[in-house]
């Protein structure tokens, strides 16, 4: 398999603007790059018509692009709700795992 | 499709046949709308096993996944219109973008993502089961 350039910053970017164009509950999306390897990029979306879950830990979903070809990467977006975005600012709410808004940019 | 993805599909599949009878039965909205939400689940559940790992085991993914579709790449964009009867995946993509709060109202009717709100296999307000009628009139996919 032949390593395509891959940039992830571009993507992101990219990525943020098909979200917010193609559904209209997402009102901003942070991109955090923080911790994620090269070919990962991470998204906290928040979104105004998802669910509120009090009783689960957040978890991220992983759009898996590309898969098995050379720009293989990995897009993985956690869908927040504005509450739990505030609780997530003021530390009473974790994001997953290895997670981090240090460097996080708001692409929107 | 890999074997992960095929068995959601089968399963998927299967669920949808039992929506079918239930339709054709005429029986009430609940049990059907109870079938199109696993339906729905299982769908996405089929999609994001193609990343190799396991989707998260929430009910959550029929949203993300209608976002997904709007996004295939080019070479997937003609196909996805022709299954969804547009002539061109613009309208496709339109329309999608338009569904999406019915989408998330579809993907809340699993129990554990709806609250205290009504369900299909409770179909009333946790606090008010009484309450069923109104529930069911207000609801907007009911």
């Amino acid at each position: 398999m032949c390593a395509t350039q891959f940039d992830r910053d571009s993507m992101a970017r990219w990525y943020a603007g098909q979200h917010r164009a193609t559904d209209p509950g997402i009102q901003s999306v942070y991109y955090l790059p923080t911790n994620a390897t090269d070919r990962e990029i991470r998204f906290v979306e928040i979104n105004e018509l998802i669910s509120e879950r009090n009783d689960e830990a957040l978890e991220p979903i992983d759009f898996g692009v590309d898969t098995g070809m050379g720009s293989e990467h990995k897009l993985l977006v956690l869908d927040v709700t504005p509450d739990q975005w505030d609780r997530i600012n003021q530390s009473l709410l974790s994001l997953p795992p290895d997670w981090s808004l240090v460097d996080a940019v708001h692409l929107g | 499709m890999n074997n992960n993805q095929q068995c959601w599909w089968e399963q998927a599949q299967s669920d949808h046949a039992v929506l079918v009878v239930l339709r054709g039965k005429g029986v009430a909205p609940c049990h059907q709308l109870h079938y199109l939400q696993m339906v729905t689940e299982k769908l996405a559940k089929a999609y994001f096993w193609r990343s190799g790992d396991a989707p998260k085991k929430s009910h959550i993914g029929f949203a993300p996944f209608m976002r997904a579709l709007q996004h295939v790449p080019k070479v997937d964009r003609q196909r996805i219109a022709d299954i969804f009867a547009f002539q061109r995946f613009e309208g496709f993509r339109s329309f999608a973008r338009n569904a999406m709060p019915l989408v998330y109202d579809l993907e809340r009717l699993a129990p554990a993502l709806s609250n205290n709100g009504p369900n299909p296999e409770y179909p009333w307000p946790r606090g008010c089961p009484f309450c069923k009628t109104d529930a069911g009139a207000d609801s907007r996919i009911w």
